[in-house]
């Protein structure tokens, strides 16, 4: 009776934990909505019928931050209350976040290299463009993408400038341009002096 | 200078006609920037039958949008309520494509006839570039497993419900020259995604003829007009009726019935 008791045991707790373990998965994949790219993390704001302005306004924009976003919904508050130029400390970490055109579903995107001249920086980003090409779209939910890059680290004390340029490519694989590319507005920012004292975080 | 009567009833024309121009102005340019009044479609439900919400879409930027919003329960108003009130578990949209000259390829990388007869959007299993579940309703009940390709998290119907509202949206593409025309109907559905009831529901078009796509003419279907056989019945027979139960649902129940033989041997 103990024997095939625990048996039996068993045999549910294991198709348990294979329910649980399946719908652990599930639900990760469901929850996500930022794709590591190497160095860049891409985050996915979605067309929101509740909100259907929202994506128009925070489209071509480009910022430097010292915080990552938590999700693509706080880009819409961290662009709207970014200073035109901003004054970082020595030694804080900075991100560029940049978000480019509105897209379509089917739409990818790849992070290039950061470029670097001078004191100047141009974040690359590759898109495919599926309305563009004419590509049919029917159940079609538009979406903003949204890029997290690391700065270099330890940048020197100075004036530096950020811009975004978007190309559409015909396939990431390829990454033969498409028209001219989408450019951001130039972002300035400055890295204060070695011995401001300042809290990095600032 | 004293108001007399005369002055006053001039004042209130000049006020009036301002206010009429205003309205004109405003009007105008909210039209110019692609902004109309939403048409808004009452959802009744239960016997008598009361109001349980409203449909609210509307056509700007290429595309609709809106949503199925829920006057009971609460407050404030909930879906939930709304589904309990119709007797059922959530509401969901079933979407066809009734006139599409351009139409796509399926997921299995076939070409959709051009309709007649219509077609559901998404097809069972999506297109050849977008994942969508088995199920013929517009937001997937689903989710596929890790990794799979094509796959948009946010076109399940979880990223598109709120407390009291079910989201619309669709902004279609396609080469110039597409014209397309939609029916979209609000679905009642079980617990296991398998069918209920029907709901009102509007159609529209969308068309591509100057490089730029334009939606317009949403129109209510009208009170108590649901898909008709060749709508839905004729066009729903490569799709799912009901959520399949994982496998894993399959043991657990397997190992309860084996642990009660097993104790009612003993």
């Amino acid at each position: 009776m103990t024997r095939s008791c625990a048996r039996g045991l068993l045999v549910v707790l294991g198709a348990t934990g294979l329910w649980l373990s399946g719908h652990m998965i599930s639900l990760a994949a469901t929850g996500h909505d930022g794709t590591t790219m190497k160095s860049a993390v891409l985050l996915r704001l979605g067309f929101d019928a509740s909100q259907p302005d929202l994506l128009q306004p925070l489209k071509m924009r480009v910022i430097v931050s010292t915080q990552r976003l938590s999700d693509a919904h706080a880009f819409a508050h961290v662009a709207s209350t970014a200073q035109a130029h901003r004054v970082f400390a020595f030694g804080a970490k900075l991100l560029i976040i940049g978000a480019g055109p509105v897209l379509d579903q089917p739409d990818e995107l790849a992070v290039q290299p950061l470029e670097r001249q001078g004191n100047k920086f141009v974040l690359h980003v590759h898109y495919t463009a599926a309305r563009g090409a004419g590509i049919p779209l029917r159940r079609n939910v538009p979406w903003l993408p949204i890029v997290e890059v690391a700065l270099p680290a330890s940048l020197a004390p100075g004036e530096y400038q950020v811009s975004a340029h978007w190309q559409a490519v015909k396939s990431l694989s390829s990454g033969e341009p498409v028209g001219a590319a989408h450019r951001t507005k130039t972002y300035a920012f400055t890295i204060g002096p070695h011995d401001a004292g300042a809290n990095p975080s600032r | 200078m004293a108001t007399t009567p005369c002055h006053f009833h001039r004042n209130r024309r000049v006020q009036i006609k301002t206010s009429v121009f205003g309205v004109c102005v405003l009007l105008c340019g909210l039209s110019t920037f692609g902004y109309a009044a939403p048409v808004v479609i009452p959802i009744n439900c239960g016997n008598p039958a009361n109001l349980v919400g409203n449909i609210s879409v509307d056509a700007a930027g290429g595309g609709v949008s809106g949503g199925f919003t829920s006057t009971v329960g609460g407050p404030p108003p909930t879906l939930a309520a709304a589904a309990a009130a119709c007797g059922e578990d959530h509401f969901n949209w079933y979407q066809i494509v009734t006139a599409d000259n351009k139409p796509p390829k399926d997921a299995g990388g076939n070409q959709i006839p051009v309709p007649p007869p219509a077609y559901v959007d998404p097809p069972p299993g999506g297109y050849s570039n977008q994942w969508a579940d088995q199920l013929p309703w517009y937001w997937d009940e689903t989710a596929p497993a890790p990794g799979t390709p094509n796959y948009d998290p946010g076109l399940q119907l979880s990223a598109q419900t709120t407390v009291d509202t079910l989201k619309f949206a669709d902004f279609p593409g396609g080469a110039p020259g597409t014209n397309l025309s939609f029916s979209t109907w609000l679905v009642s559905l079980n617990a296991d995604g398998s069918f209920h009831s029907w709901h009102e529901g509007f159609s529209w078009d969308w068309t591509n003829a100057s490089g730029s796509g334009v939606a317009s003419n949403i129109t209510s279907l009208g009170k108590g007009v649901f898909p008709t056989d060749a709508q839905y019945k004729n066009i729903i027979g490569g799709f799912k009726t009901a959520v399949p139960i994982p496998a894993s649902v399959w043991l657990l129940g397997s190992g309860l019935l084996m642990l009660m033989r097993r104790r009612s041997k003993v």
